[in-house]
């Protein structure tokens, strides 16, 4: 335990050695949620906001798009830990740290801690946004959000766990991360509902823990409707977060295996 | 990063015109977004690495070494380009762009960021990360030069603001041969306000360059 804290103290300290950078973070969810809300202005002067209702439920475009920022911000956080073992790994510390008495969990868990704290540190203007906008949803429901955000995180684990095993086997983490980064949004319906997917995406966005999470917490913030009903959308996503954690151990350990025969050699 | 804000954009239920004004937006803030990060922040890998000494007392300057960047850069940006229209044939957007003119006012618009990219290259020199000056470069200058709505939709102080930027101006003319109109002027106000921020972006470059030699080391990471 005490290796990990310390790891952790040390991730942190990292993380906010650059104050301007870390200070500034603080705009990120609304840099990214901004481009859309800009966006749904002009769909609105052009009088699509009716149909904007009929798809989503609710006529608070800039909640809707703040809500998916926001949401992406945090399970992003949990893992994006292969960037900080990428970096490790490029800047030639990661084979000093295996060999002291941290844990691979206990790397990923130090790592992603000091990333999601500050993440939610950096949360605190969009959630300020957010109540202005769409107001304070109600004590009982603030604790169900809580646990859509804990279920979400367990399945950001999971995912994390295989983007690991993956960085250590194949250490080129940057095109795989970009990749997850930008599909994994789309598959969650970021600032959609599902529906308008493709149809060969959409079993891919069914698979995806995080679509239940984020329609989920929509639903309760913005009182609108959500893919299943609310007890069985909470179960599903659960049961897949649970799954995606199990797989991701599993294939965490596999790709450590093979990055142990073929070494950490050759970056 | 393109798919998602067009989805959004489906959710108003508009034309095929919306769509595409949209997606054309979209398709420059990629290209923007692309440069600002693999050219300007790009020095951020080597500085991390350990090699951008090595390219400092090379007989190269930096902006040569930007300019290599750049090609790079254009280069597998075609080819994103390529494959996003492939996307678009996928998600089943009916759009008919101009791609000849769109791909031709991005490279032109490409040239025309120079500026904001040497300043953004400058910063990494002068504070090591700054990935958030990159994040609101990108996403203010993607706004302001009509990315997502077009600046005529804007408050005047913005629009102002709008019409400093030169990518508002290749934006707005591959708008134009969407409508079928000329494009002379905007392709004039790329060139000159892109020729002008470049000046000023080599001027800060050169600073932060022979910061950087006069101290000797890009610093500890």
């Amino acid at each position: 335990m005490r290796p990990t804290l310390v790891f952790f103290w040390y991730s942190l300290k990292y993380r906010a050695r650059y104050r301007g950078d870390f200070v500034w973070s603080i705009v990120a969810p609304v840099l990214f949620a901004l481009p859309a809300i800009v966006l749904g202005y002009w769909g609105e002067q052009l009088g699509g906001l009716q149909s904007f209702v009929a798809a989503t439920g609710t006529p608070q475009y800039v909640s809707y798009v703040l809500l998916g920022a926001l949401y992406w911000n945090f399970v992003e956080g949990a893992w994006s830990v292969a960037y900080s073992l990428h970096s490790a790994m490029r800047s030639g510390v990661l084979e000093s740290i295996f060999v002291t008495k941290l844990s691979h969990l206990g790397m990923i868990l130090a790592w992603s801690g000091a990333r999601l704290l500050g993440t939610t540190m950096h949360s605190a203007l969009a959630i300020a946004l957010l109540i202005g906008l769409a107001g304070w949803p109600g004590g009982v429901v603030i604790g169900q959000i809580a646990l859509v955000l804990a279920l979400s995180l367990l399945g950001s684990y999971g995912l994390s766990f295989i983007l690991f095993g993956l960085t250590l086997r194949f250490r080129d983490a940057d095109s795989l991360l970009y990749t997850v980064s930008n599909i994994a949004p789309l598959l969650g319906g970021v600032f959609f509902p599902i529906y308008i997917l493709p149809s060969f995406m959409r079993p891919f966005s069914l698979a995806f823990p995080f679509t239940y999470g984020l329609d989920a917490l929509r639903a309760l913030w913005l009182r609108g409707r959500s893919i299943l009903p609310l007890p069985d959308q909470l179960a599903l996503l659960g049961a897949l977060a649970v799954a995606y954690l199990v797989l991701g151990w599993w294939s965490m350990k596999h790709f450590e295996l093979l990055s142990r025969r073929h070494g950490l050699e050759g970056f | 990063m393109v798919a998602p804000y067009l989805l959004f954009a489906q959710l108003y239920g508009a034309d095929e015109g919306f769509r595409s004004s949209v997606a054309v937006g979209l398709i420059f803030w990629f290209w923007l977004s692309n440069f600002l990060w693999e050219v300007g922040y790009g020095l951020e890998n080597d500085l991390e690495a350990g090699t951008l000494e090595s390219l400092l007392v090379a007989p190269v300057s930096v902006p040569l070494i930007l300019s290599a960047k750049a090609i790079a850069c254009i280069l597998n940006n075609l080819f994103v380009t390529v494959i996003l229209a492939g996307w678009f044939y996928l998600f089943t957007f009916s759009m008919d762009l101009p791609w000849f003119g769109l791909i031709g006012l991005a490279i032109l618009s490409s040239f025309s960021l120079l500026g904001f990219v040497m300043i953004l290259a400058g910063s990494v020199l002068l504070l090591k990360r700054s990935e958030s000056i990159g994040a609101v470069l990108q996403t203010v200058l993607g706004l302001l030069s009509g990315a997502t709505a077009p600046p005529r939709l804007f408050p005047l102080p913005i629009r102002v603001m709008s019409g400093l930027i030169p990518l508002t101006y290749g934006i707005a003319a591959v708008r134009l041969i969407l409508q079928g109109q000329r494009v002379g002027l905007p392709i004039v106000l790329l060139m000159v306000t892109g020729t002008f921020y470049a000046l000023i972006g080599h001027v800060f470059m050169r600073r932060a360059e022979k910061r950087v030699k006069t101290m000797g080391t890009t610093g500890e990471f």
